[in-house]
């Protein structure tokens, strides 16, 4: 159960536009093993979107490096496009609108070419089943077709190239409330009938608690804290988590922390989350916390935990 | 229409390039419903003939345009960078001629026919093409089926083919059925000049040139010519401007 | 979209109105400006070369030493620059007695001297009509105010000087005018109008030239003319018919008898040499086959033609040389329309192609030519020729013409000639040229050329000599085919009906300004 599937090592990615670069990933190190659902949180422009884009292959990291293996160790580098899949957080428009449902489901095996139309033919069925969708749906096109079950194709997309994580960008942000525990619900039947693994991007608590075994909290492009679900929702132990935690669950602070926060290049030393910090110490402005073993399992970067412990 | 001219007009012959002197200059009656030109030929024949290369030329242009310059535009949308940037470029150097002199330069170039009037106006008419394609292309190459698609291994081509190409489609199709009657008025403009189509052949800005000394006093030989191109033209927009709602995604959706 | 269907209908009732209104628009202008409307521009201002459509402006700014006026029955010389002249019994020395006083523009003397220049320069020049010098062998300056021709062959000196090209006399001092000058317009004569000012493809304005030896009459004469270029025929109608222009040119001649209705204009047919034709080129495929040109021929309608396009305006070809010329005399026939005759000849011909296909230039602003070459395309597809039609500014056929790799197979012609005789047609028609200048049929025969070399010579002396032999030389052209005569044209003058003293004289395609009055 706690083999590494993927290993990400000292990530960093910068967006550059002349005037104003932003820091999106700041040496983001994180692994996923085998199975688990390691639920990455965070704020709007906090990096997530970046990490999954840099997981997924379609963005390029500007240094660190990716690894993702079997359960034997091999690596399956070669086969990266097929060991990974992802949900997108919007299913009216990660579904190309001229594209019927089956052609949308069908279009990872076109490209991977290794497959005959029946073969297609018959995976797309499968998918479909999978997701509990009627087949009549197959011959349509996406407007016809309602959020919820959008959302599904997009799952079943995801699913049919039979990849070992499936990367899920805040698949039920969109959706009614309703509806979002249906795909939730499915999400994890998928998990353990198919053996995957998840890396599931949200911003929205409760939904990441639901599904993740391991979280990690990302703030201004870097990783502030990682635990067990369990222990997060327990007792956070960076001030930024706690802050988290109690807007999520109390409406009125959240406002507050909607505020889209960027990391401007070399625009502070120190702690990141110092200005908001309701407890900082006086050198958190000039220092900066590196990511520590707390406990097992678990990290922080913040002053206040004990520092004399191995870096991470 | 023009298919049915033996059936309407007892003069197919005059399509042909058949002359009857004796008959020239008869204003419009039964037996020559718009008349006959200096020539003898039976307008109304010739007008009815003309609508076939004037939609000859109408969707000539607008196709040639369309190929030469969709994927062009697709390409550098998606492409960006340096590939971008000497495509633009090449698209700027053809839109910094004033609109008709390009299409006027190429077909003297080319020596005066109706299919020379269709190269030279595509030729001038493609970079609006490319332009629209290309902000199709960066609009859509972020969309998420576009991403996905990509996390899935699609490479440009395919996501091009399969993604960018079908959905940048409608608004280069309206622009295309607008055009389409502004290629047949340029091209009416240019055989006017004596750059496209010769006899025999037919085409209204052709049949408009060669009554114009006589259109004072034999107003039917041009007013019947012009009409049709008023008409065409107007109708293409009126065209253009169905396909623009129709099309339309949510439309689409509403549906 | 309403608003498209509206704009449409906005636009039309525009024009609607734009058209009503421009008509009976009459404008006042200054009676004492002669407003001449013409087709195409001047192109070569050097009064040496010039060989075309200059012949308007030149011959009012500039004389000749005769004059010739065939108006009447019989041909008579009036004095020019020369007082009077005499020729010797060999015809070979020409005495001219020169007019005294006379100065040009630029202020120097008209005399021998200037005779003599003129002659040697377009001589030496070689171009334009300089060839009607090539049988003056010396001009003698005898006294200021004589000079004699000393001709190697007894040529018809009278009729030389009297030429409508390349007779001009100018002032010695065009020497001195850079070239680019020459270009951008010239005046060196003695005439009694002087260039004021050209605006190329617009406008020629000629001021009267107050010095002018014959002096000016007290009123009533044009002290102005602006030669306006106007390519457009329907807009040249319309200055006529508001009065914005006193005389107009080249008007399709279906359109004549609506203008004669028009109030306030005047339509006279008046006496011309001109002819036109159409040359067959003898040198490129498929005409280089003596059948295939004779087929054309055949399938030429030319009754049609001159019935319902020249109408009256043109007289029936009697050969290649109008019937009124001088000396003119007509071959034993011309090839007749006759379809079935032309398919004959075509099966006769030895083409590579079962359906050849040829080529057709003409001079677009002739609705003339544009109508008789539907006439032949029709015909020719009737007997299976296909004929690509090729329309443009006689300047731009003219150049493609002479080269055989860009000249067409048949190309419109209309000539007048440089002096009263055949030899001008045959001369610069049919005689041997490399490079060709107007023989565009590409035409070399040995036989014709030596003819019209004894022809020419014997114009003067034995003129009934000469008249056989035109006759012989033009069976001969009929025999291979070089050309197509369409039509013998008189000039169809178009003007205000208050301007008098226009009167036809066929030896100068030109409209003489100091002649006219306006009349109220």
């Amino acid at each position: 159960m706690n083999s590494p599937l993927i290993t990400l090592t000292n990530i960093s990615k910068t967006y550059r536009d002349g005037k104003s670069d932003v820091k999106a990933l700041d040496n983001v190190s994180l692994v996923v093993n085998k199975g688990e659902t390691l639920g990455i949180i965070g704020e709007s422009g906090c990096g997530k979107t970046t990490l999954s884009r840099i997981a997924l292959g379609i963005l390029e990291q500007d240094s660190g490096h990716i690894q993702i293996m079997d359960e034997n160790g091999n690596n399956l580098e070669d086969k990266f496009y097929r060991s990974i899949s992802s949900v997108f957080q919007d299913p009216w428009s990660s579904l190309n609108p001229r594209m019927s449902i089956f052609n949308s489901i069908a279009e990872p095996l076109v490209i991977i070419q290794d497959y005959n139309s029946l073969e297609i033919n018959k995976r797309v069925n499968h998918v479909f089943n999978q997701v509990q969708l009627s087949q009549d749906l197959l011959k349509k096109y996406p407007h016809a077709l309602s959020g919820g079950q959008r959302q599904r194709v997009a799952i079943a997309r995801a699913l049919i190239s039979n990849p070992k994580l499936i990367i899920l960008d805040e698949p039920t942000s969109a959706l009614d409330v309703s509806v979002q525990a249906q795909i939730l619900n499915l999400l994890k039947d998928l998990q353990e009938q198919n053996d995957l693994t998840y890396i599931f991007i949200s911003h929205d608590l409760p939904v990441v608690m639901y599904l993740s075994h391991r979280i990690v909290v990302l703030y201004q492009g870097q990783i502030v804290e990682e635990s067990r679900a369990v222990d997060l929702f327990n007792q956070q132990l960076h001030p930024y988590s706690k802050q988290l935690f109690s807007s999520s669950f109390d409406e009125k602070q959240s406002d507050d922390i909607e505020k889209i926060n960027l990391n401007y290049l070399n625009q502070k030393n120190g702690c990141l989350y110092e200005p908001h910090c309701p407890v900082k110490l006086s050198h958190c402005a000039d220092e900066t916390p590196k990511l520590i073993h707390v406990d097992s399992g678990r990290k922080t970067a913040c002053f206040l935990q004990p520092q004399k412990q191995t870096e991470a | 229409m023009s298919l049915l001219i033996p059936c309407l007009s007892p003069y197919g012959d005059d399509i042909r390039g058949a002359v009857h002197f004796e008959e020239s200059n008869l204003s419009p009656s039964f037996s020559h419903y718009f008349g006959t030109d200096a020539a003898g030929r039976d307008i109304f024949t010739l007008t009815v003939r003309a609508a076939l290369s004037s939609l000859r030329v109408g969707f000539g242009v607008v196709i040639l345009a369309m190929f030469i310059g969709t994927p062009l535009g697709l390409i550098a949308g998606m492409k960006g960078k340096w590939i971008d940037e000497i495509i633009m470029r090449i698209v700027d150097g053809f839109l910094a001629f004033p609109p008709l002199v390009l299409p006027l330069v190429i077909t003297t170039a080319l020596g005066p026919s109706l299919n020379n009037i269709i190269i030279g106006i595509a030729i001038s008419w493609f970079p609006w093409y490319v332009r629209i394609a290309r902000s199709q292309a960066i609009v859509l190459k972020n969309q998420d089926y576009v991403l996905a698609s990509r996390s899935f291994g699609g490479s440009s081509t395919h996501i091009i083919i399969k993604h960018i190409l079908p959905n940048s489609l409608p608004p280069i199709i309206v622009q295309a059925s607008i055009d389409a009657g502004y290629a047949i008025l340029v091209a009416a403009g240019l055989s006017f000049i004596g750059l496209g189509a010769h006899p025999p052949q037919v085409e209204w800005g052709l049949m408009i040139t060669q009554a114009r000394a006589h259109f004072l006093d034999q107003w039917w030989t041009v007013t019947f010519p012009g009409l049709f191109i008023l008409v065409t033209v107007v109708s293409f927009n009126l065209i253009g401007d169905g396909l623009r709602e129709i099309l339309n995604p949510n439309f689409i959706e509403d549906k | 979209m309403n608003r498209k269907i509206f704009i449409a209908l906005w636009y039309g009732a525009m024009l609607l109105l734009l058209v009503s209104c421009s008509k009976d628009h009459r404008k006042e202008r200054e009676p004492n400006t002669f407003v001449f409307v013409t087709y195409d521009d001047v192109k070569d201002w050097d009064p040496g070369t010039a060989f075309s459509l200059e012949v308007l402006p030149l011959s009012n700014m500039y004389e000749l030493l005769l004059w010739y006026d065939a108006t009447g029955d019989e041909p008579v010389f009036i004095p020019g620059l020369a007082t009077s002249y005499k020729q010797s019994v060999d015809g070979r020395r020409w005495t001219f007695q020169l007019r005294k006083g006379v100065k040009f523009h630029d202020g120097e003397d008209f005399n021998a001297e200037s005779v003599k220049f003129v002659v040697d320069r377009n001589k030496s020049l070689g171009r334009g009509a300089s060839y009607i010098w090539n049988a003056v062998r010396e001009v003698q300056i005898d006294n200021t105010y004589q000079v004699t021709f000393l001709l190697d062959e007894p040529v018809p000196l009278d009729r030389i000087v009297s030429s409508q090209y390349g007779a001009w006399m100018y002032s010695p001092r065009i020497v001195e005018i850079p070239k680019d000058s020459l270009r951008n317009g010239y005046d060196g004569g003695t005439g009694p109008y002087y260039l004021k000012k050209w605006i190329r493809n617009g406008e020629i304005r000629l001021e009267k030239f107050d010095g002018y030896w014959r002096g000016w009459p007290q009123q009533n004469y044009f002290s102005k003319v602006n030669i306006r270029v106007v390519s457009e025929a329907s807009t040249r109608i319309q200055m006529i018919k508001n009065n914005q222009a006193d005389y107009v040119t080249q008007i399709p001649i279906q359109l004549l008898s609506s203008l004669q209705e028009a109030h306030g204009v005047k339509v006279d047919i008046l006496p011309g040499w001109v002819n036109h034709f159409y040359l067959l080129n003898t040198k490129k495929y498929p005409t280089n086959d003596i059948n295939v040109r004779r087929a054309i021929a055949a399938a030429f309608d030319r009754k049609t033609i001159l019935r319902y396009v020249y109408k009256d305006v043109a007289t029936y070809p009697v050969g290649f040389i109008p019937a009124t010329v001088p000396l003119a005399s007509q071959p034993d026939s011309l090839i007749e329309y006759d379809l079935k005759y032309a398919q004959y000849l075509l099966n006769e011909a030895d083409l590579v192609d079962n359906n050849p296909e040829i080529s057709f230039s003409y001079v677009s602003t002739s609705e003339e030519y544009h109508l008789t070459s539907l006439m032949l395309l029709d015909n020719l597809r009737k007997i299976g020729i296909k004929m690509h039609i090729q329309p443009g500014l006689w300047s731009a056929i003219w150049e493609r013409a002479k080269y055989i790799d860009t000249a067409p197979n048949i190309i419109s012609m209309a000539w007048w000639p440089a002096y009263a005789s055949p030899s001008d047609w045959f001369y610069g028609l049919y005689f041997t040229q490399d490079p060709p200048l107007f023989n565009l049929a590409h035409y070399s025969n040995a036989k014709v050329d030596s003819l019209i070399g004894v022809a020419w010579k014997n114009e003067a002396l034995n003129p009934e000599r000469a008249r056989k032999i035109y006759k012989e030389i033009q069976n001969k052209l009929i025999e291979d085919c070089v050309a197509i005569p369409v039509a013998d044209l008189q000039i169809w003058a178009v003007y205000n009906e208050n301007i008098h003293g226009i009167r036809g004289n066929p030896a100068y395609n030109t409209l003489l300004f100091y002649n006219l009055v306006r009349s109220g």
